[in-house]
């Protein structure tokens, strides 16, 4: 286009007056050749300001009806030529012979007519610009430019007898078909046709051809082609694989929309996939015979697992089908740790024997094989957790609700154990005597976090706090936790946990300790004549921190305990002024010796050799009588008349001194059973390897429960849960006066589920009982109302 | 109804305690009524007032003709104000009367068995007979009846209504833990009667009834 003709400076050319000489007909002539020659690429032939000006006057001369659908019928017969030309012959081969290249050639081919066309339209809208500001807009007809798109797509593609429309989308998913099958396609000429359908708009004014056309089929032929791809795969698939190929597969649709295709497709396409593939499929996947989701769990395949978690998460059921696979397979997992449990509930025991001593030779289990068991079951707990805690921070993405789901897992396995709280506390237990050893601060910290998880799942929290508080006392007062620090660690965990109502009372034994170390230190201190050859730590309980120790003792031998001295002499009277000293400080009080829960360390002489022996209290008692002679021998009897211990904790405590292993007095008969006549002497030909000794009286390991023990804990614990029911249920009525028996019910659970869950039937107890007390009556016009009466 | 061991339980029920120390007071100021008259021929003394003692009862049921181990002495006690089992205060006969508006022996017959024929249409009326009966049948100190009585009263009293003749038998089966009833199960008993399907379909734990229904109600469609 050469703008020869245009005047320096841009003026424009004042008005020519249109005369009637000059043929309309013969205008139009022009503007038809010249469209001729932009199709056949001779723009630079042309002028054009005239041809700009030809449309003008013609629409001036009231001609723009013939300028318009001259050029219009130009552009169509223009058209049908080329298509018949150059893309139909393209279609015949293609019906013969469907073939990659075929399909392509068709293609190619259209994609040339389209892009001419776009190229010739633009100038023709240049030219008739004139057209388009003033007869197109008082007709009412679509502007030029428009159509030339609406005749290309009615001449091209939509013209009936030849269905090009129909072969262009065919040939676009055969392509597409061969592109997955792994064959490598034409992407550029994809991407061209695929714009020409999107920029013309379809009969309707509402949609494009890309919209009504293709983007339908494509969906319906993806959706069938992921739909045989699913079966088929199933078949032989296993489920890390299907995952594996499903999102190869998502990637390269994405991809493939990405180079020619539109985005929202891409949207559309992701969910057939994703439905076909996975949602429809969802439970089948998981459960492939041998190769499924409980597979990649117990083989720990935390990648593939991601995989799987990633392709599952967008879809809600196939979500929670997953979620809940997972669940019930930490359930089985948790099952099989509380089968290996099952010797500990045989209801017969090990003989009650002194640990050290020979086993008896019976089948069942001893206190430390069954304990042994115990800690074992609470460490496969925590590995399994961390298992899970793995997956859930490297697969799952680390979402809150899959934390959940392994949350509520733990919690059903630790609750479904009747012994958990004992188990758990026994753990922590060992943990804080032995197992600490050797280990980095950091995974102390993690074995601490870990165990408070565990307890923030377990529903009996009453329970635990029963047992933690009978560990950690023999713990403190026998001086074996291996470290203060990690102790208050957990301590102050578990207020985080739980409140400090929860932790008030163990605060108050470790308190006490503390204390007494200070009270030892000043006593220890003062100025004495003779200064004591022997050190003297006394711990000072407060009652109400300190659990019940010994809880199988009768009332009776109790009160016979609260009798026992200390044989005269330096330990008695030194025992005597602790006392004294302690009173001065602290008036008002009073104090009793619980000789039965201590330990000393003393060293006897044996003949020539001396050994230092760690034994509780008592034995120390008994042993400082045989001291005074060389050739003291006494009975049961008799020892029991000196020492006011009970008899049959004298018995157990004489048994370990004369008939374990370490034999340091000689019993007469020899046998185990200690009788009232047994004589006992001082085993002058004791002989041991060791230096130092510990006998099995005070032994600090935490045993699992007896049966007996277990009964009673129990009890101890069943009497509080409904002393804090009753108080739970007084609380609220009197707060509310009246209230309908099943809030009544839910509300009490409520406020209780920190500490144990009440079942129903337990608060209903309860309030047949308040009833009974007049604390409650029913209201007379509704049995089902409840009234405070004060 | 020839339970003997009912029978034995309620002649035992209406035995007084052996520390009361009854006299015969005959010549009290009497009425020319049939009824006052057989109240002072019968009376006794006691702690200074004038009662008719459970022997003068019995032998008041067997002149009205009612069988001693059926409703009518009960409800024959609890409309005379009845203070005890078989022990009945002047005061209360007096007023009992009036309330019946009767003065001799056929017209107190008749009073007792239309009450028993009311009980039928008047549920309020049961309720409070009902009710009165876990009184007599308390041991004056004790909060509770004993289980005993219990099965042996509640069929009787209910002319055998099926929930409580079937409560009887879940009590008799356990008789080894289940020792009283309280107040609340007696009258929570009859708003149950009144409520339960005969399938006990309708029963739900988490409804208010107290604990020992659960496991009636499991004992019965076990």
């Amino acid at each position: 286009m050469s703008f020869a003709n245009k005047r320096p400076g841009g003026r424009i050319l004042p008005v020519r007056r249109l005369t009637p000489q000059v043929d309309p007909q013969k205008q139009f002539e022009k503007l038809a050749t010249a469209i001729g020659d932009i199709y056949g690429h001779k723009i630079s032939q042309l002028s054009y300001e005239e041809l700009y000006r030809t449309g003008y006057n013609l629409v001036l001369s009231k001609n723009g009806a013939l300028a318009y659908d001259g050029v219009k019928g130009v552009i169509e017969s223009h058209l049908d030529n080329c298509v018949h030309k150059n893309i139909l012959g393209h279609v015949s081969a293609l019906r013969t012979n469907p073939t990659l290249s075929t399909y392509e050639a068709f293609l190619w081919s259209v994609r040339v007519l389209w892009s001419e066309h776009v190229t010739a339209m633009l100038v023709i809208r240049d030219v008739l610009m004139y057209v388009d500001k003033v007869y197109v807009k008082d007709a009412q007809l679509p502007a030029v430019y428009d159509m030339g798109m609406n005749v290309f797509r009615d001449q091209v593609l939509l013209a009936s007898h030849k269905r090009l429309c129909v072969e262009v989308t065919k040939s676009v998913l055969s392509q597409i078909s061969s592109e997955r099958r792994g064959e490598q396609v034409n992407r550029s000429v994809l991407r061209g046709v695929v714009d020409m359908l999107v920029e013309l708009q379809d009969t309707d004014r509402l949609r494009t051809v890309y919209e009504t056309s293709l983007n339908p089929q494509l969906l319906a032929e993806s959706r069938a082609y992921y739909q045989s791809l699913a079966k088929s795969r199933l078949a032989d698939h296993s489920a890390a694989a299907y995952v594996l190929a499903a999102q190869a597969d998502l990637d390269s649709e994405m991809d493939r929309v990405d180079a020619y295709l539109v985005p929202f497709t891409g949207t559309a396409l992701r969910s057939v996939v994703l439905e076909e593939l996975i949602d429809n499929h969802a439970s089948e996947i998981l459960t492939i015979d041998d190769a499924g989701l409980i597979e990649l769990l117990d083989q720990r395949k935390v990648e593939v697992l991601g995989v799987l978690y990633n392709l599952y998460a967008p879809l809600p059921k196939a979500l929670s089908t997953l979620q809940s696979r997972i669940y019930q397979h930490i359930l089985k997992t948790g099952q099989q740790l509380a089968a290996s449990l099952a010797p500990l509930e045989s209801k017969q025991e090990g003989p009650q024997q002194l640990p050290e001593s020979k086993p008896a030779a019976s089948q069942t289990l001893t206190m430390a094989a069954k304990t042994t068991m115990a800690l074992r079951w609470t460490q496969d707990l925590l590995l399994l957790y961390d298992i899970y805690d793995e997956f859930l921070r490297k697969s799952f993405g680390d979402t809150a609700d899959m934390r959940q789901t392994i949350y509520d897992a733990f919690i059903e396995v630790i609750n479904s154990n009747s012994r958990a709280a004992e188990l758990l506390s026994l753990f922590i237990d060992d943990s804080l005597k032995n197992g600490l050893k050797r280990k980095s601060e950091q995974e102390v910290e993690h074995l601490l976090d870990r165990s408070v998880l565990m307890f923030r799942f377990l529903q009996n929290k009453d329970a635990f706090e029963h047992y933690y508080k009978l560990h950690l006392a023999k713990r403190l007062l026998l001086g074996r936790s291996l470290s203060d620090d990690a102790e208050q660690s957990l301590v102050s965990k578990l207020k985080v946990e739980c409140g400090s109502q929860f932790t008030f009372k163990l605060e108050g034994m470790f308190k006490d300790m503390q204390l007494s170390a200070d009270l030892a230190q000043r006593f220890k201190d003062i100025d004495r004549s003779e200064p004591l050859d022997f050190d003297l730590n006394v711990s000072v309980l407060t009652p109400t921190f300190w659990p019940q120790m010994t809880p199988s003792i009768s009332e009776e031998d109790k009160r016979e305990m609260n009798t026992v001295k200390p044989p005269p002499g330096p330990l008695c009277d030194s025992i005597e002024a602790f006392a004294q000293f302690y009173l001065q400080q602290r008036s008002g009080r009073r104090l009793t010796w619980q000789y039965n829960m201590g330990n000393a360390d003393i060293k006897l002489q044996f003949g020539s050799r001396t050994y230092e022996l760690n034994v509780s209290t008592y034995q120390m008692f008994i042993l400082m009588l045989f001291s005074a002679d060389d050739d003291v021998s006494m009975t049961a009897a008799e020892i029991q008349q000196q020492t006011h211990i009970p008899e049959n904790v004298l018995a157990r405590q004489l048994q370990s001194l004369a008939c374990g292993k370490h034999r340091i007095l000689t019993k007469s008969p020899m046998s185990r059973e200690v009788s009232s006549t047994d004589l006992f002497t001082f085993n002058y030909n004791f002989k041991s390897a060791q230096y130092r000794i510990r006998l099995p009286m005070v032994s600090a390991k935490a045993t699992i429960e007896t049966e007996k023990e277990k009964s009673e804990s129990m009890a101890a614990i069943g009497l509080e849960r409904q002393y804090l029911i009753e108080a739970a249920i007084v609380r609220i009525m009197k707060a509310r006066k009246q209230m309908m028996h099943e809030q009544l019910v839910s509300e009490t659970i409520n406020q209780l589920s920190a500490r144990f869950l009440p079942t129903p039937k337990m608060v209903k107890d309860t309030i047949g009982r308040l009833i009974d007390r007049d604390y409650l009556q029913r209201s007379p016009d509704d049995l089902r109302l409840y009234k405070y009466l004060a | 109804m020839a339970g003997t061991k009912r029978r034995a339980a309620k002649s035992q029920a209406l035995k007084p305690p052996q520390s009361k120390r009854r006299t015969k007071v005959s010549g009290m100021a009497a009425d020319n009524n049939e009824l006052q008259k057989w109240f002072s021929e019968n009376q006794e003394s006691e702690d200074g007032r004038a009662v008719i003692m459970p022997e003068g009862f019995e032998r008041l049921c067997e002149a009205l003709g009612f069988d001693m181990d059926g409703i009518e002495p009960m409800v024959l006690l609890w409309r005379l104000n009845g203070v005890e089992l078989g022990t009945v205060e002047h005061e209360g006969w007096e007023k009992g009367l009036n309330e019946m508006g009767v003065r001799d022996m056929p017209g107190l017959k008749r009073a007792v068995e239309n009450t028993i024929i009311e009980f039928k249409r008047n549920p309020e009326l049961f309720k409070a007979f009902y009710r009165k009966m876990f009184d007599y049948l308390r041991q004056d100190k004790q909060k509770s009846v004993t289980a005993e009585y219990a099965v042996a009263v509640l069929p009787v009293i209910t002319s055998n209504m099926w929930v409580f003749e079937r409560f009887a038998e879940f009590l008799k089966a356990n008789e080894d833990t289940i020792k009283t009833i309280s107040r609340d199960q007696w009258q929570s008993l009859l708003a149950l009667a009144r409520n339960l399907r005969p399938d006990m379909s309708n029963y739900s734990k988490d409804d208010a009834w107290p604990t020992m229904f659960d496991d009636f109600v499991d004992w019965a469609t076990a």
